[in-house]
């Protein structure tokens, strides 16, 4: 694992099981100077806590509610971490990742698609993720999407090939966003993106947001808006849709269309100029799905629980 | 469009202490010739010397000042002065620097001779005509509003906009605290010896213009340079990518004196080197 990525899926069916195949991966990776984190649900994290005994205090515990939040949030977590644990020296990272599937097919296709996402995000860091799947309170589809989101599979401390495995690109798609409720407001967009920012503010109030979610949601749908003025052929417009409880901003154009089936997902690189709106925009967002053909680019960015 | 009246900005200050230095860009030259005389009259009961800049004669521009109570008085006192624009910042462009200290003699002398400091309304439209004018001019402007922020020193400045393009009046307007409204979307100006001020809303509409305005301005300090945006209303990441490569050329940290979380936010979610956050100002 000296400069790159390994991403391993555990599927496990008892307490024992995650014990004594992640104890002793956690012990290696201390005994390797490696950054070791725990993300997990607490019951697990402090089932780990208690066998590493005196190592215990070798490991970051994260509660994983708090880092899977959205996908793309992760990702942003992600890369803070390898920012941070190369600063510091230790840049080989070691991570327990029990991701949170949610309880909607939408989550659960939204959380596979990260697992593939993220081989292609961090293909050149030196990281080690092994993610756990409890069989015990996952669906099935989802214990048999891990399969073909991990490369190779984690068992008895050692690694084998997944034989379903999938290219991301492959396995990457668009898990579009339904329209809700009745369109509240639509502009065209004429090389300001002032108007974007005014719209936002005029229809923030359909949902329950504070004022500083106003300010997020201002600035990702203007980094939107930038996006369709700069690289696309006018009309670019932008549409407010609401149904009480869910807003979805969706910002069209007319231009090439996004040939990346990944784009927004990786973490810009900060010396270089422009490029990162959809980034953000993904950081921001609640949701946020691209839909992209020759005829041009739709983005529709939500906010709420949809 | 007649320019906002003086007695309307001082206090439209979003937020930090402004100094006078009025950006009066104008559509009819009455606009601008009633803003000025105000201003200066203002000036007057202040205890300031005045002086009215333009061009044409010098005959010619005292008759636009006859409302101002007393004007002969005033003129044979030398509290009051009509100079030609020629007279005052040269045929050619002056450097910068020279320009400014111009102004500084001119302000120490009116100290001297009793006053309580200089004002000055010019109507600077000839001068910014060219870019190579253009471009010494903004950067005039800016190194004078760093001299306005801590010496008795203001000054309206009267662009006619119907002879400047728009890009070269909002080049211009920028670099003034007051009165850009409507001709720059943002403005950039000095509050002390180390800190800056930014007002507005960068997008990707006055983008070019930021940019074109942080080339024009050298950091006050040889280290941090202190960036209050209290009145910063937007700011997109090319914005601040902008000024994180600002920072880098000069080899300082920008410091942002800020409430607004967004800009944190942006700041950590992009990993944007050379600039950092400091909660409000004091």
């Amino acid at each position: 694992m000296s400069g790159t990525l390994v991403h391993d899926a555990l599927v496990y069916g008892s307490d024992d099981h995650f014990v004594d195949e992640l104890a002793p991966f956690a012990l290696d990776g201390i005994a390797a100077g490696d950054a070791v984190y725990v993300v997990s649900r607490a019951d697990n994290c402090a089932l780990l806590e208690d066998a590493l005994g005196s190592q215990a205090e070798n490991v970051q515990y994260i509660d994983a509610a708090e880092w899977y939040r959205s996908p793309a949030q992760t990702i942003g977590a992600y890369d803070r971490v390898i920012r941070s644990s190369r600063a510091q020296g230790t840049p080989r990272l070691r991570v327990i990742g029990e991701v949170e599937f949610g309880t909607t097919a939408t989550e659960h296709a939204e959380w596979a698609r990260y697992e593939s996402v993220l081989n292609h995000v961090f293909a050149a860091h030196p990281a080690w993720i092994v993610c756990p799947y409890d069989a015990r309170r996952l669906p099935e589809s989802v214990v048999a999407d891990a399969l073909r989101t991990h490369p190779h599979t984690f068992t008895g401390g050692s690694r084998r090939p997944s034989e379903r495995f999938v290219d991301p690109a492959g396995f990457v798609r668009s898990l579009p966003i339904a329209l809700p409720g009745e369109l509240i407001e639509a502009i065209e967009l004429n090389g300001s993106t002032r108007p974007a920012r005014a719209l936002v503010r005029r229809t923030a109030s359909q949902v329950d947001m504070t004022p500083e979610r106003v300010e997020e949601m201002c600035l990702a749908v203007s980094e939107l808006a930038t996006n369709a003025i700069m690289h696309a052929q006018p009309p670019a417009t932008v549409r407010a849709y609401a149904d009480g409880s869910v807003l979805v901003y969706e910002v069209s154009d007319a231009g090439p269309g996004l040939a990346d089936p990944f784009a927004g997902f990786l973490p810009p690189n900060p010396s270089q100029r422009g490029g990162a709106g959809l980034w953000i925009s993904r950081q921001l967002a609640d949701r946020l799905e691209i839909d992209s053909t020759d005829h041009g680019t739709t983005v529709r960015l939500l906010v709420g629980r949809g | 469009m007649p320019c906002v009246g003086v007695s309307d900005l001082l206090g439209s200050s979003g937020g930090v202490a402004t100094h006078d230095h009025v950006c009066c860009a104008f559509d009819e030259r009455d606009d601008y010739r009633s803003q000025a005389v105000a201003f200066l009259s203002e000036g007057i009961e202040l205890g300031l010397q005045v002086a009215y800049v333009g061009t044409g004669t010098v005959g010619a521009l005292t008759e636009e000042l006859t409302e101002i109570d007393g004007l002969d008085e005033l003129i044979a006192t030398d509290a009051l002065r009509v100079m030609l624009l020629d007279d005052a910042y040269g045929v050619e462009p002056k450097r910068p620097v020279e320009q400014v200290a111009d102004y500084a003699d001119a302000t120490a002398k009116a100290l001297r001779a009793g006053f309580g400091g200089l004002r000055v309304a010019a109507d600077a439209t000839s001068l910014v005509r060219s870019s190579e004018h253009l471009d010494a001019f903004a950067r005039y402007e800016h190194l004078i509003d760093r001299y306005m922020a801590s010496a008795p020193f203001s000054a309206m400045c009267g662009y006619d906009r119907r002879a400047i393009d728009r890009d070269a009046l909002e080049d211009i307007a920028c670099m003034h605290p007051l009165g850009s409204e409507g001709t720059s979307a943002f403005c950039l100006f000095a509050v002390d010896d180390h800190t800056l001020a930014l007002r507005g809303e960068i997008d990707i509409a006055s983008q070019p213009a930021f940019e074109r305005a942080l080339a024009r301005v050298d950091p006050p300090g040889r280290r941090n340079l202190v960036l209050e945006i209290s009145g910063l209303e937007f700011v997109d990441h090319r914005g601040l990518l902008a000024l994180s490569r600002y920072a880098s050329a000069h080899e300082i940290m920008i410091v942002l004196q800020s409430e607004s979380a967004i800009v944190r936010r942006l700041i950590e979610v992009l990993a944007i080197p050379h600039i950092t956050t400091a909660g409000g100002s004091s």
